[in-house]
């Protein structure tokens, strides 16, 4: 007895290739769908980060400046931190001459400054808010919520 | 079929290996064309796609539920960041500020040094406010210690500090703040932030006087009644400091000997060996504007003469060999004073108008005094080797308390640098729900 070779044409049958293509062209679809998706949430991270950075932005300026700092910002004296507006921001700090990402365009910032006292100690709530342009993609409008930041500065000793 | 049968003979432990051949080969069949699979390739097709779908889909699944929350975790981090930088900052000041106050914990905590001893800070500001630092439906905890990390009682240049109480080492503030979200009847932790500073601090001997730290627990009160001066000796402890911790040191001026003298610990100085013109162009006596200007202790090693009227401004001792004031001496504010020290000689007052400091005549051969050439009128304290009954019999000598002089004195000062020389943040997302 011999146990014969596999011969040209004996293989799959055309049904089957085709049920294999389409199982196949399904994987590849949702390969496809996930890449995107995973596009998308890359991207969306990265606009959930320059809208943090640019929330913090005016956080960390103030609290280099001061309290005295805060008090000069509240009466509007640094035009790159309009307080109590939503505004538009720049491709670059005017005041610090700090570069920023193209991104920054796609958003818009409103500054609030309370004061508060307690006990002994003076000082101010900054409450910083970021959200998308309205002009902005329809993708970051449906996707990116408000990014809020909150800190208090304090006069120092 | 022969040749197996003369294997199985031969080898017996090839029994089962040729079984197994022998059912593989039952499953298929033989035709003249060759080998050909008669069933179940279809259904292990679909099945083994169906199973790679199925991975895919749950990858699909796990992604998209990964990504819908990074953002939001990052938003919690930067949430949990923001509160411990805040609440951090209110420690710092609550830090520098009780760390001024001799009655705080803070500040027997660094005063004594341990290292490893921590205490809380209490922050008034952040229980208040803190509140509005995270969005509604959260709520956060914090805490913030401080903790001494280590103390020396050498200097960095490895000498000792004058005095056995001073010294430096690290302070370590550390600021924790745990961000949950309210849900019923528990709470899960979405992040927490853990924010660590070092600071170096100081317990150096400061100059006493201030309105807070004032020096002198009682004035010497000396006035003339009825002919005869009665002396009520006021007792201070923080004046007459031991000379012995700075017989080695080089910034000792002179060899005062081993007396018990004041003002000897060198921490406490601001200027040594000045004449009067250096006096004047130092700025502590400045002639032109008529302004004594005083911060620490300043030594001019010849005499000194005030005439005319003078304005005394901050806080501080002026050491001459000996002193002629013939006007007044008046403080610019009521937390300043000034204290005139003759070293050789003695105190001579040509004036009857106010003078608004202590005087000291003390010297080694016991003989240092105040000498009202009028009738004087002090405001402030007198220290002298010995009184002079016969002029004080014809010039009276008014001296007034003053109050800056009269409080509980403090002679160490804890001082908490302004730059922070070190810092850790340790960050935790998702960490656990109670």
């Amino acid at each position: 007895m011999r146990i014969a070779t596999k011969k040209l044409g004996d293989g799959f049958a055309f049904s089957e290739i085709l049920i294999a293509i389409l199982l196949f062209g399904l994987i590849s679809l949702y390969l496809m769908q996930l890449f995107n998706f995973s596009n998308q949430g890359t991207m969306l991270v990265y606009y959930q980060h320059i809208a943090e950075k640019l929330a913090e932005e005016p956080i960390e300026f103030l609290r280099g400046t001061g309290y005295e700092g805060i008090i000069a910002c509240e009466q509007n004296k640094f035009p790159e931190y309009k307080v109590d507006i939503w505004h538009s921001l720049a491709d670059s700090n005017e005041l610090t001459a700090d570069d920023r990402p193209d991104a920054v365009s796609l958003f818009e910032r409103k500054i609030s400054l309370s004061p508060t006292v307690a006990e002994d100690t003076r000082g101010y709530l900054v409450r910083v808010v970021v959200r998308p342009v309205s002009t902005s993609s329809s993708f970051l409008q449906k996707r990116m919520e408000e990014v809020t930041c909150s800190a208090f500065i304090l006069e120092r000793p | 079929m022969l040749q197996i049968k003369m294997l199985i003979k031969a080898r017996p432990e090839s029994r089962l290996f040729l079984l197994r051949m022998q059912s593989h080969v039952d499953s298929i069949s033989m035709t003249p064309t060759g080998l050909r699979r008669t069933s179940g390739s279809l259904m292990s097709l679909m099945l083994f796609a169906a199973g790679i779908l199925s991975i895919f889909l749950l990858g699909y699944f796990r992604f998209f539920q990964e990504s819908a929350n990074i953002d939001k975790r990052l938003q919690h981090q930067q949430i949990a960041r923001q509160a411990a930088i805040s609440i951090n900052e209110e420690a710092l000041i609550r830090l520098k500020r009780e760390a001024f106050s001799p009655e705080s914990r803070i500040a027997a905590l660094l005063f004594n040094a341990v290292s490893g001893t921590e205490c809380d800070i209490q922050l008034p500001f952040s229980s208040k406010y803190a509140g509005q630092l995270i969005p509604q439906g959260y709520s956060c905890e914090y805490e913030s210690k401080v903790k001494v990390i280590g103390f020396t009682r050498l200097s960095p240049d490895g000498k000792p500090y004058a005095s056995k109480k001073e010294g430096h080492g690290i302070a370590a503030i550390t600021s924790t703040v745990v961000l949950r979200k309210d849900r019923e009847e528990k709470s899960s932790v979405l992040a927490s932030y853990k924010l660590e500073t070092h600071l170096d601090y100081l317990v150096l001997s400061v100059f006493p006087g201030t309105s807070e730290h004032p020096a002198f627990d009682k004035a010497l009160s000396v006035r003339n009644t009825g002919g005869k001066p009665r002396i009520i000796p006021f007792v201070t402890n923080r004046l007459q400091l031991s000379f012995n911790d700075l017989q080695n040191n080089s910034n000792v001026i002179e060899n005062w000997g081993d007396s018990s003298l004041p003002y000897q610990e060198h921490s406490l100085w601001t200027a040594k060996n000045l004449d009067p013109a250096a006096l004047n162009n130092a700025g502590f006596i400045d002639h032109e504007k008529r302004h004594i200007n005083l911060r620490g202790i300043v030594h001019c090693q010849e005499d000194i003469k005030l005439h005319g009227n003078w304005e005394m401004r901050g806080r501080g001792v002026l050491i001459a060999d000996s002193f002629e004031i013939s006007g007044a001496v008046i403080k610019a504010e009521s937390k300043d004073f000034a204290i005139f020290y003759a070293r050789h000689g003695n105190i001579v007052i040509n004036t009857d108008l106010q003078i608004h400091a202590g005087l000291i005549a003390m010297n080694d051969k016991r003989s240092g005094t105040v000498l009202p050439g009028k009738n004087a009128d002090i405001h402030g304290f007198i220290m002298v080797d010995r009184i002079s009954p016969d002029i004080l019999a014809e010039k009276s000598l008014d001296l007034t308390q003053n109050p800056i002089f009269g409080d509980k004195s403090y002679d160490h000062q804890i001082i908490v640098g302004d730059w922070i020389n070190f810092i850790s943040q340790t960050r935790q997302a998702d960490a656990h729900s109670n």
